[in-house]
């Protein structure tokens, strides 16, 4: 079983780039103050607008354009349910993603002569490297330098850590929660598209199998800082790709054992950094008083 | 105005009266009542059969060919229905009162034993791997030698293979699909004693990305043949096969359409020969409780469209045809993963 090899690092940077997308859009709506748990919908939508933009237009771009799309669209929808309704926002979460399965399965039946078909277009590479898994690794630094080294990064932590002391400042806390979702979103769609445009060049109903949820769980092990959640993608990749090159390796032992390695690891990570503090009011709804 | 309008509606009544009273129509003949449609339900894992590819979209094509197009059948597809609800679900399709009620996955045999008995006015047909019954009357079933099966697709892959190494990448661990990829080894083996056959479980039949990152290990070390006997899975196999410029073998219906510059043909299981003789059957009321075993010789290799030369093509056939036909003789090896 190799694993230092080049094809096993690309191998986890294919399995880690979805994640890190994921998980940087779930970071920035927790630090503004808003549980991002409709991440696993938002990539799915991306992920399916990805391939209609490349099938329709046969270009790698005009895909990553309409899953942009689509998660301004999305922001937009979760920041109406989220920030003016304003609703629960993990029970609204799951709801959307129930809900975002059934209207992708649909589109993607009235559109399966092209959505089913295999993508003929990769989008390119740059030293050997995926762009998708540049462009995540250059977000993961930016965010880090905006949320830690910027003013409008201090508002957006803060509305994320105490929303009324933030609103008492002088912050728009509404607008900035709103913002950050649709960003967020837009985050989670291209995640999405890095998947189907971006590494099986394919679309299938319900793609993303739950790996909106173990961005989640990167997030949580990340302490919420990019950086470290960059690494935690990165470990749940090598994780699979280790899983895959075992069995190679180890005959007679139960497949089963090799599936759990992933998560194993993760769960390693975890209690390894010990328990962990989010943004004090994510998940709690603004009302002025 | 508004008694006008009364009067003019009493006129319309009393003339239609009259004319419907009148003589002069000739009775009509008495036209038999049209024969009682025969009602199949099929029970779908899968949410949408018809383009999932492999096994599904076989099994989804004979039916719709046999019972639909060919008998004109009401058929009813519950697509996408999880393991765990299968029970449910049958159970209130034979309370609609279907005639035929088809599991066209080995995975739901605990519907199929768990339903069959309560109902014994419905059949109920197993067209997957099984090698029992329900303890019922009105029950059968399609089943297939998976071992058969198997040495058809690795015989075939030795066949196509350049440098003897080739590949399978499938879900879980299932009993069949361990006694399928045994047959493969060994099939392959009865055409190159030193072929080398990797193989992967994804732990997943329909993730995509898993499918294709399992393929990548073995087209890393060599394989440039593979197989995915799998479900939408299989996607992500062909994905990868097809960017490293390899061939795919497609598996149980034609899945050319899946991945058109890789896969080199499929070994397909004859669905519509299956459903045509549960049609048949059904109708000349010979349908008996009994497990149809097929074999390899109820499977056909599919259109190759060029993507071998004639040569090769010829080749594969003739080895295919010596496999169903005893000239070639593969012992029953099952081994372990």
């Amino acid at each position: 079983m190799e694993i230092a090899t080049a094809d096993f690092l690309l191998a986890m940077l294919r399995c880690a780039t979805p994640l890190i997308f994921a998980a940087l859009g779930v970071l920035l709506a927790e630090r503004a103050g808003v549980i991002h748990v409709s991440v696993e919908g938002t990539m799915l939508a991306g992920a399916l607008a990805g391939v209609l933009g490349v099938a329709y237009w046969g270009n790698v771009w005009m895909g990553v354009l309409l899953s942009i799309v689509v998660g301004i669209v999305t922001g937009l929808i979760l920041a109406g349910m989220y920030i003016y309704l304003p609703g629960e926002q993990i029970i609204m979460g799951f709801m959307f993603n129930f809900v975002t399965i059934g209207i992708t399965s649909v589109i993607y039946r009235l559109t399966v002569e092209k959505a089913a078909v295999m993508l003929t277009i990769t989008p390119p590479t740059f030293f050997n490297l995926p762009s998708f898994t540049l462009v995540a690794f250059v977000l993961a630094g930016v965010m880090w330098w905006f949320l830690f080294r910027t003013g409008p990064g201090l508002k957006i932590r803060a509305t994320g850590e105490d929303a009324l002391v933030a609103h008492a400042a002088g912050v728009n806390v509404a607008r900035v929660r709103a913002l950050n979702l649709i960003i967020a979103a837009v985050l989670s769609s291209v995640g999405g598209a890095s998947l189907s445009v971006g590494w099986v060049r394919n679309f299938i109903e319900n793609i993303t199998f739950g790996r909106g949820y173990i961005a989640l769980a990167a997030v949580y092990c990340g302490r919420w800082n990019p950086l470290i959640v960059l690494a935690i993608c990165l470990v749940f990749g090598a994780g699979e790709a280790l899983a895959f090159r075992a069995q190679a390796g180890l005959v007679g032992i139960n497949p089963y054992y090799l599936f759990m390695v992933p998560y194993a690891l993760t769960i390693l990570v975890i209690a390894l950094a010990g328990k962990g503090r989010g943004p004090a009011d994510a998940g709690k709804p603004f009302i002025r008083r | 105005m508004k008694k006008f309008i009364i009067a003019l509606m009493g006129v319309v009544m009393v003339v239609v009266l009259l004319l419907g009273c009148m003589p002069g129509a000739a009775p009509t003949p008495p036209v038999a009542p049209p024969a009682k449609p025969v009602r199949v339900a099929v029970i779908w894992t899968a949410i949408d059969p018809a383009h999932s590819g492999g096994f599904d979209t076989g099994q989804y094509e004979g039916i719709t060919k046999v019972f639909e197009e060919e008998y004109d059948w009401e058929v009813y597809h519950a697509l996408g229905i999880p393991y765990g609800r299968q029970t449910m679900a049958t159970r209130s399709l034979a309370d609609k009162g279907y005639d035929i009620i088809i599991f066209p996955d080995a995975g739901e045999a605990p519907a199929w034993n768990e339903v069959a008995p309560e109902y014994p006015d419905t059949w109920f047909i197993m067209t997957s791997f099984t090698e029992t019954l329900p303890d019922a009357e009105r029950v059968a079933a399609w089943s297939f030698d998976a071992y058969a099966y198997g040495t058809g697709a690795g015989a075939t892959a030795a066949v196509l293979s350049e440098t003897d190494v080739i590949g399978v990448t499938t879900g879980e661990p299932i009993e069949v699909l361990l006694v399928l990829m045994s047959g493969y080894i060994e099939g392959a083996k009865a055409i190159k004693p030193n072929i080398e056959v990797l193989y992967g479980f994804t732990g997943d039949w329909a993730d995509v990305a898993k499918h294709k990152e399992v393929t990548e290990v073995q087209l890393a070390k060599g394989a440039d043949v593979i197989f995915s006997p799998s479900s939408i899975g299989q996607k992500g196999t062909l994905e990868a096969t097809t960017a490293a410029g390899v061939y795919a073998i497609g598996h149980m219906g034609d899945t050319y359409a899946l991945g058109p510059e890789t896969v080199v043909t499929s070994v397909a299981w004859d669905t519509t020969r299956n459903y045509r003789e549960i049609a048949e059957h059904f109708l000349a009321g010979t349908l008996e409780k009994k497990i149809t075993l097929v074999g390899l010789d109820g499977f056909i290799l599919c259109d190759f469209r060029g993507m071998v030369s004639l040569e090769k093509e010829a080749e594969i056939r003739e080895t295919f045809r010596r496999l169903q036909t005893g000239g070639i003789v593969v012992p029953k090896v099952i081994h372990e993963f």
